[in-house]
């Protein structure tokens, strides 16, 4: 063995600037395997497994198209309302998902924090990252309606959808971090948590356009990462507004600014969790 | 280079008692914030805490096999926690040198939705096992537990023999250079227990693996460690030779010497009743103790309430290890040397003349009998201390640390 002269020091405080980059990228197979015991374990009980991931999106698209484009006759920037709400769903139970997820993530696997060593890191991003896989068939969808309302999947498009679904998921990890420890700490998180994301759903303009309240929540969209997605999106591909880098390249620091704050305060608690899971 | 693998510098741990136990709610912390800060403010402020652990340090060199007994909460289990890096210290340091697996139990992570070949993979990488190291030793993995055809179905369906089969079938594959283990030994059916305990001593024994086995079956720690640790409350109170430090532990339990004559913990007819028993060496002076090879005395005091007429006398001792393991006898049938016609009071001596124990603390059981039925039985009559003894060679000390006997015999050669 070759890392047989590795050195392990264990005393009180670890700080938490210092990442051992090292051990995290040994700790790749675990990873992997843990991120997949997540997607496996979440479609293995369901009785539609595979096929659920397909329908879930589908349903809500029908009936959100129904309640609030039908019976509400909310605008939609003249977007055919199904694709409208469907690209609004996509970025937003993504998030939502991964969020909830990350946030979780130290209670869920609880068991093996307690009894082996690992990153501690890996628990929020195998967590989140498992959530990758619910875009596949999400995306495939997407491809089918763009399709059929004969919107062009533009070269800037193609780049952007991905972009914007990491960058989401980065911020989802953030937050995630930074709730991880308190969750652990304070168990009613837990109960908070869905209460807040469903406010979330409803500032974030998922079945309504950003031109709802006039002009297109510019600013609002800097701190909300998900609103600036979804923005980007629709715009994107309905050209209803120019790109607007400035306010993307705000949200995206934005992110970056909350994903460190995440990762800090991860790391300064992470020798106190295991005391109180 | 000093070999020293694992440095444990005065390694502390304290917990901190409050009122909640493990949850704690946002909704308690806010209702009880008033109140806190009042104890704040008027310094009151009085958190209970408690040192798990206080000031543990050793040191283990490569190869070495270090054994931590203690009774229930003395702090083995928080020690090996720490050591694994699962919780930190609050003060103190340690160092390791290597690549470290720890056991602290069997099957952390299994999932019984997944079936036996997913978990493998699972416990093996929480383990810290690579996946080609996991794939190569699969088959390997998949024999040792006898899981067989059963090996692609959810684990939930698997009996919990099965189970711990195979959750031990992947620790034990494991090949890091430092092994922490923690009472992981002896799973399953007797037969399988016999397998994973060979399993376990041939990890223990490998070539340049150092181990540190948190355990109370004081046999395996007997036969696998070469030094031990004695925790007692959080501190060391032993640390040494595996066998000095078991004894220790051991006779913290025994009860406080009674004589013989009035102990209680005897049953029989009372026919017969031991009153003393001693130990004389060659010249037949009392004795503290004797080395190995020794020429010795066992010495029986007794009495009878009444004479005892035309009924025959057996009698004789047995001596136990510290774990209470029966190690031999010897009765006065044994060479049909019953006594008709025993006198009231009397003694009776048995001779050793090359006492074959190695060294360390041993219990004495005695019995007497009449016509086949017990007048008289102590089973923990009296305790004995063994030294290093020339059993073999005059002058010659022989340390022979693990097998606790010494036998008369010759080689013959050529």
């Amino acid at each position: 063995m070759k890392d047989s002269e590795q050195t392990i020091i264990i005393q009180a405080k670890t700080n938490p600037l210092k990442i051992n980059w090292k051990e995290i990228w040994e700790s790749r197979d675990l990873f992997y395997f843990l991120t997949w015991r997540d997607i496996k374990i979440r479609y293995k009980q369901t009785i539609l497994g595979v096929l659920w991931i397909i329908i879930q999106p589908l349903v809500s698209m029908v009936i959100f198209t129904l309640v609030f484009g039908n019976f509400a006759k909310i605008p939609s920037d003249n977007i055919p309302f199904p694709i409208f709400v469907f690209i609004g769903l996509l970025f937003w139970n993504f998030f939502s998902a991964a969020l909830s997820s990350s946030a979780n993530s130290l209670i869920s696997n609880e068991n093996i924090l307690k009894k082996v060593y690992f990153p501690r890191l890996m628990a929020p991003v195998s967590s989140t990252f498992a959530h990758i896989v619910d875009l596949i068939p999400t995306l495939i969808i997407l491809l089918g309606l763009l399709v059929y309302y004969n919107v062009r999947l533009t070269p800037q498009m193609m780049f952007f959808l991905p972009v914007l679904l990491f960058i989401l998921l980065v911020w989802a990890l953030g937050i995630g971090m930074f709730l991880a420890p308190i969750n652990a700490k304070f168990r009613d998180i837990r109960y908070i948590l869905p209460f807040f994301i469903q406010l979330g759903f409803f500032v974030t303009p998922v079945v309504y356009p950003t031109s709802f309240f006039g002009g297109s929540l510019r600013f609002f969209r800097v701190i909300n990462p998900v609103a600036e997605a979804i923005e980007v999106s629709r715009s994107g591909f309905f050209g209803t507004r120019p790109m607007d880098w400035f306010i993307f390249g705000l949200s995206t620091l934005f992110v970056l600014v909350t994903f460190l704050i995440g990762l800090y305060y991860f790391r300064t608690q992470e020798d106190k969790f295991i005391d109180i899971l | 280079m000093s070999d020293i693998v694992i440095k444990a510098e005065s390694i502390s741990k304290q917990y901190i008692l409050d009122k909640y136990g493990r949850y704690y709610s946002i909704r308690d912390y806010i209702s009880e914030t008033p109140q806190r800060i009042f104890h704040q403010v008027s310094r009151r402020a009085k958190t209970k805490s408690f040192w798990a652990l206080k000031n543990i340090s050793f040191k283990v060199e490569r190869g070495e096999v270090l054994g931590v007994i203690g009774r229930n909460g003395a702090g083995k289990s928080t020690l090996l926690k720490i050591l694994s890096r699962i919780m930190p210290p609050t003060r103190g340091r340690a160092t390791i040198h290597g690549r470290v697996a720890s056991m602290l139990e069997i099957g952390t992570g299994f999932n019984s939705e997944l079936t036996g070949r997913e978990n493998i993979y699972l416990n093996g990488a929480i383990l810290g096992m690579k996946r080609k190291e996991i794939n190569s030793k699969f088959d390997q993995i998949v024999e040792f537990s006898e899981i067989g055809q059963f090996i692609d179905v959810p684990v939930k369906k698997y009996s919990s023999g099965m189970y711990v089969r195979l959750a031990f079938s992947v620790a034990a594959h494991l090949d890091p250079e430092i092994v922490l283990l923690d009472e992981v030994l002896a799973v399953g059916d007797l037969p399988f227990q016999r397998k994973s305990l060979k399993k376990m001593k041939s990890i223990a024994k490998d070539e340049g693996r150092t181990v540190i086995f948190v355990s109370h079956n004081l046999s395996s720690v007997d036969s696998l460690c070469n030094k031990a640790l004695l925790l007692e409350k959080g501190r060391v109170t032993a640390y040494g030779k595996t066998r000095e430090v078991i004894t220790k532990y051991v006779t913290g339990f025994m009860p406080k010497k009674t004589p013989i004559s009035k102990m209680t913990s005897r049953e029989g007819t009372g026919k017969i009743k031991l009153m003393d028993f001693w130990i004389e060496d060659q010249n037949h002076k009392k004795t503290a103790f004797v080395r190995s090879g020794d020429h010795c005395f066992f010495v029986f005091k007794y009495a009878c309430p009444k004479k005892i007429k035309g009924e025959t006398v057996d009698g004789g001792f047995t001596i136990f290890s510290v774990l209470d393991q029966p190690l031999f006898s010897h009765y006065l049938s044994y060479t049909r040397q019953e006594i008709r016609n025993l006198p009231v009071k009397g003694t009776l001596f048995f001779e050793f003349p090359k006492f074959p124990l190695a060294r360390g603390e041993y219990k004495i059981g005695i019995s007497l009998a009449t016509n086949g039925i017990t007048a008289d039985i102590i089973p923990f009559a009296a305790q004995m201390s063994v030294q290093d003894g020339d059993f073999y060679r005059p002058n010659v000390t022989l340390d022979q640390s693990n097998p606790p006997f010494f036998i008369d015999g010759k080689w013959i050669t050529g």
